[in-house]
């Protein structure tokens, strides 16, 4: 392709699905675009867009694939209707305990290359995942065997839906909007929405009792995404900034968001009266179990991409003595 | 003329078909709550389903509301308006419908194709195609748009000649 | 094309294409297809598409079927008139005793959905056709209407409200509390109103001629149980837990088919009428927003919501004047934009600026809140306006300006006293939250 960087400046606008006026926005998001735009020295201007700003947060990766939008800084979940291998990229329930341990499956095991082989498909060129802290379990009765979840109807849905159906519980679909009052009134007796500190702009530290630990998900990720022709149009250097910002500001959030949780929890004890639970190390056993049996499920459908995350996925446990 | 009122009663139809989808929502919601609240085992289709048969719904409604002169207007003009002034306005109206119509048509095609070819599922843990409610998506803004051209026509013939007998027997139960 | 192009060209071609009389729907879709293309080319109208399916794709919306169904249902069997019979017999001699019960009946759909559509379109459904027949001004029938169905994103459940909690941080519980209390005040100045004018003008509202006998009045009695089983199967869904508000619409459709089949009113005719009447008026509804959401997203993608941002950003001005001026903005606005759009689009900039001038925030918002309310009724154009519209399409819209104008007067006085004395709002939410 002919070096496009000569033509000098190129704007990508990035959308997020995170909303304005949180902390996380500027502090994370908007710092990632303002440090990519510096490092370029203006040659590419990433120009930060509030969620559903150009299209709906669903219809961004099929706007990026169409070019109608150049890049996106948002969460795979979204996305694993499409593109299966996305749960991988998110995060499995029992995976990853912190950062690092993502760090390793997805650069050290090399998970990066199937992940990326099933986004070029869709036209997206994968730059790499954004940390998050863990996936916070908020209930209204204390849980602490895997007994304590039979029939528990939780808000749940995607692939922690399936892990938790599979150990009995009962998982309800309720929309964003009815949530807080679904806890509220009992029509749901727990939740989970991100990280302590994305649940709290919910407010379900008022409506909840007990958050339980350790999360479910001890880390799990965001993604920064750029449209394949957006990508190839810049030169290699371009490419290279992008990258290397990508994987600063993944490690940087990661601390980011689990010092905020920390801070949260604190809080939830001390103002809210809530009361932090522990789940047994058999219960942990067992949910590891049921998550690796949904992972094994998605490799079935999806063999080719799926399917060889999930062995290196099983390859992982192994390594560190989770299974 | 016979085109027009065929379009007309083929929309009719339509819509008086799909007007019935409602006792469907209807029974999937109910049974979701009977299913939690009774027996403790709520489904996970209930949702997705309720987004699938709602989401059909509201798009292929649209052109039965037109039909029923539904889409409610402001009538500051329109009322004290002879016959010829009258059509210049509904001319007016179903022109921007048309634009509007043209562009969701398209779009909405393209949209059900990538849905198609990627054998789009949700995100949620039912994991359902996707591509039939946004073939419905299609075939709703397609037959808005397909009325909205021959109430356009209408208009424009009535332009022309205020006394032509266009054949629009329910518009003009009311101001539209 | 700069921002203020685009914002003086969407929404003047807006506003002409409406005065024109182009439906309200299509203009804001034609309107959204002429400037998407302008500023973004062919490459922009996806934007239009997606957003509309992410209308479609939203579960929150079927509420807005379902109480339509429940209000046609009603409607078309008996259960509605002999509902307003009874109220009727009971409001004896004095005048204007259903126009009480029909607000006091908006008041309570509003306490089982979270939107103003429902509410308004249900309560006309239901109301109107009764009160005509017993010789009631269709004009203050509207505007008691109209009026009293904005207490839909008022009473909770409230998905406004909730989304303000979202957007400031603030405690959803107490936001709740302070709009109930908002509610509750604007329904008792709305029910003095009422109460007062008829005795004033009794040929407006009339009462019955002769106070009807005990007997006949306790038989007239038998038609609320029905009515009321429906009324509370949605409530108790909703407040014991059972069924989030959604599900509460569906649990009550399903109350009102039980109903009329229970007395014997059931028939084919029956369901046909009732299924295709509320897929017209949910069609003209949910048309309006799809609508929307293409005019918004090509408002937003322009660039016109950070220059609307950065205007109000720049103010400098007396505190208090700030505030005033927020809810002047906030009434503009909901002459074109949604409630949800509104609270994205201006939320974010205000409440910064409201706390760090020391303002109580759950006050402020319930101010905000209930100009969102006012929204929906100010004319020229209100959503509630095009409803009343729809309920009534012999009467003209300036009729329906002039019926509403009264309860804005009242609803602005309502806001103005909260302004005044917070401490209508504060002494109930400066409350501890949690159980
Ligand atoms: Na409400
Ligand atoms: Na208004």
């Amino acid at each position: 392709a002919p070096p496009a960087i000569a033509q000098g400046n190129t704007v990508w606008r990035m959308q997020t699905h995170w909303p304005t006026g949180n902390w996380y926005y500027d502090e994370v998001f908007v710092r990632f675009c303002n440090r990519i735009t510096e490092a370029t020295g203006g040659e590419l201007t990433v120009e930060p867009h509030a969620p559903e700003s150009i299209v709906p947060t669903g219809e961004v990766l099929n706007a990026v694939r169409r070019g109608l939008l150049e890049s996106a800084f948002i969460y795979p979940a979204y996305w694993i209707g499409r593109v299966p291998a996305a749960g991988h990229l998110n995060g499995h329930i029992g995976a990853w305990d912190r950062h690092e341990e993502m760090d390793i499956f997805y650069y050290e095991m090399g998970g990066i290359e199937p992940i990326r082989e099933a986004y070029a498909e869709q036209g997206v060129h994968q730059v790499g995942p954004i940390s998050y802290s863990g996936l916070t379990l908020w209930a209204n009765r204390p849980l602490r065997t895997a007994a304590d979840l039979q029939g528990w109807p939780v808000r749940s849905t995607g692939a922690a839906g399936l892990v938790l159906a599979r150990m009995g519980a009962s998982p309800v679909s309720i929309p964003g909007g009815e949530l807080y009052q679904a806890l509220q009134t009992g029509v749901v007796d727990g939740a989970h929405w991100g990280s302590t500190a994305t649940a709290w702009g919910m407010n379900f530290q008022e409506v909840c009792d007990f958050i339980i630990e350790p999360d479910l998900l001890g880390h799990l990720n965001g993604e920064v995404m750029v449209g394949t022709q957006a990508w190839n149009a810049v030169g290699e250097d371009i490419r290279a900034v992008v990258t290397e910002i990508t994987r600063a500001t993944s490690a940087e959030a990661a601390a980011h968001f689990l010092y905020r949780d920390i801070q949260f929890k604190q809080r939830f004890v001390e103002e809210f009266g809530g009361e932090l639970v522990r789940l047994d190390d058999d219960a942990l056993a067992q949910l590891r179990t049921a998550s690796m049996a949904v992972v094994d499920e998605f490799s079935a459908q999806d063999p080719q991409y799926s399917g060889r995350l999930g062995e290196m996925l099983h390859d992982f446990m192994r390594q560190l003595g989770r299974s | 003329m016979i085109v027009l009122r065929a379009i007309d009663a083929f929309n009719t139809a339509i819509g008086k078909a799909v007007s019935f989808l409602i006792w469907a929502g209807i029974v999937v919601l109910v049974w979701e709550v009977v299913a939690r609240y009774v027996f403790g085992a709520p489904t996970l289709w209930a949702h997705g389903y309720t987004q699938r048969i709602f989401g059909a719904y509201f798009v292929l409604v649209g052109a039965y509301t037109l039909i029923r002169g539904d889409h409610v207007r402001v009538d500051l003009l329109l009322v004290n308006r002879g016959p010829r002034g009258r059509a210049m306005l509904d001319f007016i109206n179903f022109g921007f419908l048309v634009l509007w119509g043209a562009v969701l048509s398209w779009e909405a095609f393209w949209f059900f194709e990538d849905a198609w070819r990627f054998n789009e599922r949700d995100d949620s843990a039912l994991r359902h195609p996707m591509w039939p409610i946004k073939l419905a998506m299609f075939a709703g803004v397609a037959l808005i748009t397909l009325q909205g051209v021959a109430e356009a026509i209408r208009s424009m013939i009535l332009i022309v000649n205020p006394r032509a007998d266009v054949g629009r027997p329910e518009m003009n139960k009311g101001v539209v | 094309m700069t921002p203020e192009v685009l914002t003086i060209g969407m929404f003047g071609v807006l506003l002409s294409a409406i005065l024109l009389g182009v439906s309200l729907t299509f203009a804001l879709g034609g309107t959204a297809v002429i400037f998407g293309l302008a500023v973004f080319g062919p490459n922009g109208m996806f934007t239009i598409v997606s957003t509309m399916f992410g209308a479609m794709w939203s579960i929150l919306l079927s509420a807005i079927p379902l109480f339509v169904f429940i209000g046609v249902a009603l409607a078309r069997s008996r259960i509605a008139n002999d509902l307003y019979q009874a109220f009727y017999l009971w409001s004896g001699r004095t005048p204007g005793g259903l126009l009480l019960g029909t607000s006091g009946f908006a008041a309570t759909l509003s306490a089982m959905t979270g939107s103003c559509a429902a509410s308004t379109v249900t309560t006309g459904l239901v109301g109107m056709p009764a009160m005509d027949q017993r010789g009631y001004d269709r004009r203050f029938v509207l505007g008691t209407i109209g009026a009293s169905g904005t207490l839909g994103i008022l009473i909770p459940p409230s998905i406004t409200l909730i989304l303000i909690g979202m957007q400031t941080g603030q405690s959803v519980g107490r936001l709740f509390m302070g709009g109930l209390v908002a509610g509750l005040f604007l329904l008792a100045t709305f029910l003095i109103y009422i109460a007062v004018r008829a005795r004033l003008s009794p040929h407006l509202a009339p009462p019955a001629d002769v106070r009807a006998p005990l007997r006949e009045r306790i038989h007239a009695l038998r038609s609320v149980v029905l009515p009321l089983v429906v009324i509370l199967s949605v409530l108790v869904s909703i407040f014991a837990g059972i069924a989030t508000p959604t599900e509460a619409a569906a649990v009550g459709a399903a109350a009102v088919i039980l109903s009329v089949a229970l007395r014997g009113e059931m028939s084919w005719a029956y369901i046909k009428a009732v299924s295709h009447d509320t897929a017209s008026m949910t069609g003209m509804v949910i048309w309006i927003v799809f609508g929307a959401s293409a005019f918004v997203a090509v408002y937003g993608g322009g660039g016109g919501t950070r220059f609307m941002q950065g205007l109000l950003l720049g103010m400098e001005v007396e505190p208090w004047m700030v505030i005033v001026l927020m809810q002047l903005i906030t009434l503009v606005l909901g002459m074109f934009l949604d409630p949800i759009g509104i609270i994205l689009l201006v939320l974010p900039i205000f409440f910064p600026i409201v706390t760090a001038l020391g303002y109580d925030p759950i006050w402020f918002c319930i101010l905000f809140q209930l100009n969102l309310c006012i929204g929906y009724i100010s004319p020229p154009f209100g959503y509630n306006l095009f409803y009343l519209k729809s309920l009534s399409p012999d009467t003209p819209i300036t009729e329906i300006y002039r019926a509403i104008l009264p309860f804005l007067a009242l609803m602005l006085a309502t806001g103005a006293a909260i302004f005044l004395f917070p401490g209508i709002i504060t002494s109930f939410t400066d409350v501890p939250v949690r159980r």
